[in-house]
């Protein structure tokens, strides 16, 4: 009997290189992600953050609230940062006293909190962004400016007021 | 039934160093407080707990949990409590299995507590103390 030659059929190795290739960009991908993830983070944080109303701050300097910022992801070796800010003199007495009256939802710990309370959707959302790199989904959010969050908090502030007088509208009739 | 963070005062209370007093006696004044700022105008610490990381399950239910405490001093002393914060942390930073109560069945178990910074000094407070503050996270058992 001859001797028949071992043959062995190894398949998807086009699929391997595509995902491998794919993955070259993950760490920019990952980036992004958790970007998205800090925006959400601070949109928390605007809604917690003080806000004193009985000031107007006519001199132009603006609310605490106004001054948040979200920068990054910054690349750098085999990782990223992003940085988490309120640009106030103030901000870190505010952000550290706790005894400070607050109107509910504002309180001390207006960042630190948010941020903590977001850490398990972390891994979550790396792990989804992988999968969508896998899956050659291409479609992502675009980030413009460092005052993303600070722009979608106020966007999100105009959505709710105009659900707020919808409902209004409906509890009250069409005279309200 | 007593808190945590009431045992991190007690602990704090135990160090050699001379950081403060827990359970005041007829010559020594209590002078750490938790989660309370007395109106005394005395140079005193108050520990804050605050809401730290959501807490895990080990595999035979226990529960880890994660809060975070934030301490303050507030001082007459020329600088502010910060030599004050100095000592607290190199009395908690890197604490690491320690139990309480020890006089009797330990009911909490720390597992590490880690100094999340560096003291700040904040400024004066409203009768012009001083005040520092610094944050831990700390990770016990029940």
């Amino acid at each position: 009997m001859a001797d028949e030659p071992l043959v062995i059929r190894i398949r998807g190795v086009d699929s391997l290189r595509a995902n491998l290739r794919a993955l070259m960009a993950a760490p920019h991908e990952f980036g992004q992600a958790a970007r998205e993830w800090a925006d959400d983070r601070m949109m928390e944080s605007q809604a917690e953050c003080p806000y004193d109303l009985e000031n107007p701050h006519e001199d132009g300097t603006p609310h605490l609230r106004d001054t948040a910022m979200v920068e990054g992801p910054d690349m750098s070796g085999d990782g990223f940062s992003i940085r988490f800010s309120y640009d106030q003199s103030y901000a870190a007495v505010q952000h550290e006293t706790p005894w400070y009256r607050h109107d509910w939802p504002t309180k001390w710990k207006f960042l630190e909190d948010p941020i903590n309370r977001g850490i398990p959707r972390f891994a979550p959302a790396m792990i989804r962004r992988l999968e969508l790199i896998l899956q050659g989904v291409t479609e992502r959010m675009e980030f413009t400016s460092p005052y993303a969050a600070r722009r979608d908090y106020q966007r999100a502030q105009e959505a709710f007021a105009s659900a707020n007088r919808a409902r209004i509208g409906h509890l009250g009739g069409r005279f309200v | 039934m007593t808190l945590w963070m009431e045992y991190i005062g007690q602990y704090l209370a135990a160090s050699s160093a001379g950081i403060g007093v827990w359970t005041a006696t007829s010559t020594a004044p209590k002078t750490i407080y938790a989660n309370n700022l007395p109106g005394s105008t005395a140079s005193l610490i108050v520990l804050y707990p605050y809401a730290g990381r959501a807490p895990d399950w080990s595999m035979d239910g226990g529960v880890i949990r994660y809060p975070n405490l934030n301490i303050h001093v507030h001082s007459t002393a020329s600088d502010g409590g910060y030599q004050k914060s100095i000592d607290i942390r190199s009395r908690l930073d890197h604490a690491h299995d320690f139990s309480y109560p020890t006089s009797t069945t330990a009911q909490i178990q720390f597992k590490i507590i880690q100094a999340l910074g560096e003291p700040e000094y904040l400024g004066r407070d409203e009768i012009g103390r001083g005040y520092c503050v610094t944050n831990y996270a700390v990770e016990y058992t029940t």
